[in-house]
């Protein structure tokens, strides 16, 4: 039977690389149509490479760590990392910053790229380098993610195969509509998972301290619903502050 | 050099985006550790306590910047 545990630790892993991919795609589609689709395809899978090579190297490593040690450090990563992602949310949602634009993102990297100079005949060396760093950089917080709900407690594969999922999930519908997608529900996921790994921390950092949730790992979820919750009524505020 | 740059620049802004709050994060963890450890209060309240500090924590982060940012 899978455990409210797990099946926080695979959608979490699932919801926010559907959010990071979203991001890397519209970087890859970018490069593929103005610099071509060797140079982006090259780009891309040397850097899903690298992070599923970091996943492999460091995740097994902290499933040799006991789980006592390192509840606390990844249980305060996962806290300040789920707070920052939850108050950009909520600053998003309450109209206090702007929301994430695929298309506008889309646009201003293909202005960008054109800027580069002439594509080369063979192989395009900017194109690809661009696509890399796209991808490396917005796969860093899946592989952490993924590490940190995942390590410790048995649940790195099904963590990994959540995160797998959403990037063919996500890569299969761009393949079909070749255009930025920005009718995916980025800041609605972000809140989700935001409240998931927060929630995650203050459990984790708790249990490392010898606190006794009551409800044990349905802690998960009601903790999950207080942030959540706390920043629907926030962002509701804010965007009443601002009319 | 440009990629690493930009790695460590985006390692720095997934925990410490908003330095502060990571910063009162630290300081609420510790204020529960040492109510646990100091002080024969049940563990289930230090929990709800530690909770309840992060929310307000969040709630003042998110409505301070926001007054900031309607004050430019």
């Amino acid at each position: 039977m899978i455990t409210a545990h797990a099946f926080t630790a695979i959608s979490t892993a699932f919801l926010a690389s559907v959010v990071e991919v979203t991001e890397a795609y519209t970087i890859v589609l970018a490069v593929g149509l103005s610099r071509g689709w060797r140079s982006a395809s090259a780009g891309t899978f040397a850097a899903l490479a690298f992070l599923a090579i970091a996943v492999a190297a460091f995740g097994p490593l902290l499933e040799e760590v006991p789980l006592s040690n390192l509840q606390l450090p990844i249980g305060l990563l996962l806290l300040v990392f789920g707070m920052g992602w939850l108050r950009k949310a909520i600053l998003r949602a309450g109209g206090v910053i702007p929301l994430h634009d695929e298309s506008a993102i889309f646009a201003n990297e293909m202005a960008r790229l054109q800027r580069a100079g002439m594509r080369s005949k063979g192989f395009d060396m900017p194109g690809a380098f661009t696509a890399f760093q796209g991808v490396l950089l917005e796969g860093l917080e899946v592989v952490f993610i993924v590490i940190a709900v995942g390590a410790g407690r048995g649940l790195l594969v099904p963590a990994s195969v959540g995160a797998a999922l959403a990037c063919v999930l996500v890569l299969l519908i761009g393949a079909l509509i070749h255009k930025p997608l920005s009718r995916v529900p980025e800041n609605t996921l972000k809140f989700a998972v935001g409240a998931m790994l927060t929630s995650f921390g203050i459990f984790w950092v708790g249990e490392a301290l010898g606190i006794a949730w009551p409800g044990a790992d349905l802690a998960l979820v009601y903790i999950a619903a207080a942030f959540l919750l706390l920043g629907l009524t926030a962002a509701s505020r804010l965007r009443r502050l601002s009319i | 050099m440009k990629l690493l740059r930009e790695l460590a620049s985006e390692i720095y802004s997934m925990f410490a985006g908003d330095a502060a709050m990571s910063v009162f994060v630290v300081i609420i963890v510790c204020a529960a550790a040492a109510l646990r450890y100091l002080t024969p209060l049940p563990s289930y309240l230090i929990g709800f306590g530690l909770l309840a500090g992060c929310l307000v924590l969040l709630a003042l982060r998110v409505f301070s910047y926001s007054a900031k940012a309607r004050g430019r």
